[in-house]
């Protein structure tokens, strides 16, 4: 039974996806339920105070730019679109720049709903978007000591993937290419390395364009896959998150299955022996035979 | 008769004079805006008066984390740095 662990609890989807970028919440509720992903991930933000004297519940679209995440989940709140008690929310410390920083995020996070399962994400460069690493590692630490599941965005460096599992992590989670970018996987013999190594489960995250991404970093041995902007940037992003869910499908069951190998001359498919000789275009018929 | 009371742990005064009774309201900072509300205030009362539901945000009172369970209990002082915050969507 190929089963995904995560922190001691069992998934039946490996496709873990993204709650940001899409147009409104229905958007983003049609769209996830369409994936058929478990886990989402949510960020954490500053409630909008411009909305005093409102209802949550009852919040009219705004064209406020002080709170571009409530500006996107015009419609509503997150927590009424998606049901917490159906889909487990992965908080994230998108938006921190030092250790300090997760730390206190993902404590409100816990706060907010006693989830315990967090995605750590350090950014060092706000143009690239790429991890700092010495912050992840130190927030790791300090996070895990206090009783949080660690799911570390990383970079794709093998040794600091290693790090990071010995410092806690119950999952790692290298990009394969910047956020946002959907360059797909840049680098995958990195990623075969990392998965190699790993005692934890490895998850690509950050740069998945399409589904053929997707099913690469499944085929590549990885536990899952984590995205975002691949479904809400699609032109259809229903049918995107469709497409994503059959490819991480795909791609498992074709690393499980064992793949051909790869050879440098071709082989051809059907046997050689007992060809008929009309079958060959007039060659070795009765005209045309030699003498 | 003016009559003053100072109390240091709530932070705020209390001028009782014969007619009318005056309340100086306190400054409390929320999400980095500072607002004037009237004492005495529990998180509880907060967050009615914002109109959140409480089951939808986290509130830290001075960098420290307010359980939910407290809410009716901790009272906010003259000063206190409030954030409230909430989930959103986001990768």
């Amino acid at each position: 039974m190929d089963s995904f662990i995560l922190a001691g609890k069992v998934y039946r989807s490996r496709l873990l996806v993204g709650t940001g970028k899409y147009r409104d919440m229905a958007e983003t509720r049609a769209a996830i339920e369409a994936s058929g992903a478990e886990i989402v991930t949510v960020a954490i933000r500053r409630m909008d105070l411009s909305k005093k004297g409102d209802s949550p519940r009852r919040s009219q679209s705004s064209d406020s730019q002080q709170d571009e995440g409530l500006r996107r989940s015009q419609g509503g709140y997150i927590l009424d679109a998606l049901n917490p008690k159906i889909y487990t929310y992965l908080p994230n410390s998108a938006g921190c720049h030092t250790a300090e920083e997760a730390v206190r995020t993902l404590r409100l996070a816990r706060a907010l709903g006693e989830w315990s399962l967090v995605k750590l994400e350090i950014i060092g460069n706000n143009n690239n978007l790429y991890p700092n690493i010495e912050e992840t590692l130190k927030a790791t630490k300090l996070l895990v000591r206090d009783g949080f599941h660690v799911m570390a965005y990383t970079n794709d460096d093998p040794l600091t993937a290693k790090k990071l599992e010995e410092a806690g992590c119950v999952a790692v989670m290298p990009l394969a290419s910047p956020i946002g970018s959907g360059l797909g996987i840049i680098n995958p013999a990195k990623i075969r390395m990392i998965v190699e190594q790993a005692k934890v489960p490895v998850l690509v995250d950050a740069g998945i364009g399409t589904a053929s991404d997707a099913c690469i970093a499944m085929e590549l041995g990885c536990a899952g896959v984590l995205l975002n902007t691949a479904i809400a940037a699609a032109r259809d992003p229903v049918m995107m998150a469709q497409a994503m869910k059959h490819a991480v499908i795909a791609g498992r069951q074709a690393y499980l299955a064992g793949r051909m190998q790869k050879r440098d001359t071709a082989s051809p498919s059907s046997p050689v022996e007992g060809i008929i000789p009309a079958l060959v275009t007039g060659a070795g018929s009765k005209k045309d035979s030699p003498q | 008769m003016v009559y003053i009371h100072d109390i240091f742990c709530l932070n705020h005064r209390l001028i009782e004079l014969s007619n009318p009774r005056i309340i100086i309201l306190m400054q409390i900072k929320i999400n980095g805006e500072s607002r004037a509300f009237d004492a005495p205030l529990s998180v509880q009362a907060l967050t009615l008066a914002l109109a959140f539901n409480p089951r939808q945000v986290a509130i830290e009172r001075n960098r420290e984390i307010v359980p939910r369970s407290l809410y009716a209990d901790v009272m906010l002082g003259e000063g206190d740095e409030i954030e409230i915050v909430t989930f959103i969507g986001g990768g």
